[in-house]
């Protein structure tokens, strides 16, 4: 056994003697430490410039930016012309000399962060020579493989020595002969690009540079870039970092989900068949549109007759537009009692048809309105009138909407995803500006405290749209190059609070415990501490937080809130909950659970509310 | 061109220089164009010092063994990382250019 050992070991130190009898560069060529560059490169740049020092944003590596930050965007204009398409091109040379220049100094700005003047003492400045020294060699390897560009380099290198050795070297500019190489050739490759870009079918090409925002609630809501475009600033929205108190919409939202918590244990009891009842008996709106649509009809039939004026026109169509919306809420009324039907199922048909109608009546009324003139319209009363009343039940109706559409959703789309159409995001007005390819502006600014609300996790996409002659000429929306995506979170130690519904079962046995059921549903509250990471979305994604849980289960059931306190674990996003929690009213204790998921509709029957986040 | 960041062995003594930490080219053939181009990339380098030492009558014995140049007889140069370990070796038969100097030096800072 012994002799096995001292083969092994023999043979251990032969392949360390070798292995060090290798050079550095030699380990380089065996492994590989920079990834070739076969990734496309974006042609959209960015930086997180509110970050002390500035962080350059990496679009290879699903990029994070905190959730207030300001950031600098703008477009690598040599990138952008050559990726242009090559029918627009003209010297196909010119481009494919520029696409070398490109990707030779892909990592310039890297290593000219790098250089500095050198020191007497490595040990100081390792870390950075050895970060020089990788992207150097990968430069090297890149200029060694064409002739042409070697003698270039080599005849810059010559430059700059002899001017080092005859004092006229500007230290403060280059630094180094290698800078001097780098900063020549960035000025060559802005020469060729430029040459490119004078061509004439080149040099009518517009480009947009567009940016949106992507929340739990609104897709492509547009966000303002200072230089690229005039949109009105959006509604400045700063995450807090710090939420140690529940807000007054907290103590709201307590209270919506005491209602459903109730409600749902009601319904437990009735095993849910009394849902569909639940919802026709909380319709504010019924008894207004009853009245509504009689005065419609009365107002219809006085005018029968009389000729056509847009005052009897806006009439009628309102009698038909009320009239449909009053029949979704009939529908509700005429169901509740309907024996023998699936309760679920005749919810999720009559909720849909209601939500649909009464959301887009509004709209629907004010463009009635716009196709009467004023003079028209204050010549009838019985328009004004109308459309006076249609005003006030609408906003008991988009109080009704916002109710089924929390059970809505809670019941239809239960395990999938939702398309919230819960809040209207601010809309910008403005417009993107169509800059030549010939005056892109150096920069832009997005100041993201200024693109409202937003959460952990929300994405910002950048755009890059070019527009040829002809996309202008014939009004075409042109080709996106370049379609960046960020996520926005808040980074490091942040807190939050949450309100929703849990799952509570008591633990062990209590005289004053008088539940029959094992779970109860009770509403929740919970001021939960996490951790925001800018490299894994991973992490953001699991989002972990653990804190104090204050809930208000009714345990001997005697119809009043039992005040309890515990600690929570919460995960993705609070979707899922779990914890610990002392009843003050029976003095006993339980364990409760919370399956959240991401509804966005304020008040939901099942699922947690986030009503501030940082 | 003057050699301002050589010391060519004989008359001059290697050792001080090779025992700084800082990036080292080490010319062991007589051959003053490789030694100059050698000199040329030492001047203003970015981060750490870079210096030559030129041995025009080739490695002596007791720096072979030390530095354990692999394939020494084929060699006209090589690197020296500040912890001397060799960075690269520059071979007979190479184009010794400017940028090819550079490449070795670079190595050695890995």
């Amino acid at each position: 056994m012994k002799k096995y050992l001292l083969i092994l070991f023999a043979a251990l130190l032969v392949s360390a003697a070798q292995a060090q009898k290798t050079t550095l560069r030699d380990s380089l060529a065996k492994v590989a430490i920079m990834q070739a560059d076969t990734s496309a490169p974006a042609l959209i740049w960015a930086i997180e410039t509110s970050h002390n020092p500035a962080i350059r944003i990496d679009f290879s590596k699903q990029p994070i930016v905190d959730i207030n930050s300001r950031l600098t965007v703008g477009i690598d204009r040599n990138r952008l012309i050559a990726a242009l398409p090559a029918a627009k091109k003209s010297n196909p040379a010119l481009t494919a000399s520029l696409n070398q220049l490109i990707t030779l100094l892909k990592t310039e700005q890297q290593i000219l962060n790098l250089i500095k003047p050198a020191t007497a003492n490595a040990a100081a400045n390792r870390d950075s020579l050895r970060a020089y020294s990788r992207l150097m060699m990968e430069f090297y390897k890149r200029i060694s493989q064409n002739p042409s560009l070697r003698a270039q380099v080599n005849a810059l290198f010559q430059e700059a020595i002899a001017k080092i050795r005859n004092n006229t070297f500007d230290k403060k500019m280059y630094a180094s002969p290698q800078a001097y190489v780098i900063k020549h050739l960035d000025t060559l490759m802005n020469q060729v690009a430029s040459d490119i870009s004078n061509e004439k079918d080149v040099a009518s090409y517009h480009v947009q540079l567009q940016a949106y925002i992507h929340t739990k609630n609104t897709s492509n809501q547009k966000i303002h870039i200072e230089n690229f475009d005039n949109y009105s600033a959006g509604e400045f929205y700063e995450v807090p970092r710090w939420v140690t108190s529940f807000s007054a919409d907290d103590a709201a939202a307590f209270n919506q989900v005491s209602q459903l918590s109730s409600a749902l244990n009601s319904a437990i009891a009735g095993n849910f068949k009394d849902i569909i009842k639940l919802v026709p008996d909380s319709l504010n709106s019924y008894a207004c549109y009853t009245n509504l649509v009689t005065e419609a009809k009365n107002d219809e039939a006085a005018i029968a007759g009389q000729a056509a004026s847009q005052a009897n026109t806006f009439i009628i169509a309102m009698q038909a537009k009320l009239s449909a919306v009053y029949g979704a809420i009939q529908q509700f009324q005429k169901q509740k009692n309907a024996a023998g039907a699936n309760p679920i199922e005749q919810f999720v048909q009559l909720g849909y048809t209601f939500i649909t109608v009464a959301t887009s009546l509004p709209a629907e009324v004010d463009s009635l309105k716009n196709m009467v003139t004023a003079t028209a319209f204050a010549a009838s009363a019985d328009a004004q009138k109308l459309y006076a009343d249609f005003k006030a039940c609408n906003a008991i109706l988009q109080a009704d909407v916002k109710l089924v559409s929390g059970v809505y959703y809670a019941v239809a789309n239960l395990l999938q995803p939702i398309q919230s159409n819960a809040t209207a995001a601010r809309q910008l007005t403005g417009s993107v500006f169509d800059v030549n390819i010939n005056q892109i502006p150096p920069k832009g600014y997005i100041d993201l405290k200024y693109s409202g609300k937003r959460q952990n996790g929300d994405e910002i996409e950048i755009k890059l749209v070019t527009r040829s002659k002809d996309d202008i000429a014939k009004n075409q929306p042109g080709l996106t190059l370049d379609d960046q995506v960020i996520e926005m979170q808040q980074i490091s130690f942040y807190s939050e609070s949450t309100i929703g519904v849990i799952l509570a079962s008591p633990l062990g046995t209590s005289s004053q415990v008088t539940l029959t059921n094992k779970f109860q549903f009770a509403p929740s509250g919970s001021l939960v501490v996490k951790f925001g990471s800018r490299t894994s979305r991973f992490w953001n994604t699991v989002n972990p937080g653990v804190g104090f849980n204050i809930s208000t289960p009714d345990f001997n059931l005697d119809g009043t809130p039992d005040v309890s306190y515990g600690g929570v674990f919460t995960l993705f996003h609070n979707i899922l909950s779990a914890g610990w929690a002392y009843n003050t009213k029976t003095s006993s204790q339980f364990w409760f659970f919370g399956l959240s998921l991401p509804f966005t509709t304020f008040g939901l029957p099942v699922g947690n509310v986030q009503t501030q986040k940082q | 061109m003057p050699l301002t960041k050589t010391v060519t062995v004989p008359p001059g003594n290697p050792e001080p220089t090779l025992h700084l930490p800082i990036i080292k080219m080490v010319v062991v053939v007589n051959d003053l164009n490789i030694a100059q181009t050698a000199d040329d990339m030492a001047q203003l380098p970015p981060i750490v010092d870079r210096q030559v030492v030129w041995f025009q009558n080739g490695l002596p014995a007791n720096y072979q063994a030390e530095f354990g140049v692999p394939d020494l007889a084929t060699a006209v140069a090589f690197s020296l990382s500040p912890e001397n370990n060799v960075g690269d070796v520059v071979r007979q038969g190479e184009i010794v250019d400017d940028v090819r100097m550079e490449e070795a030096y670079t190595a050695a800072g890995l």
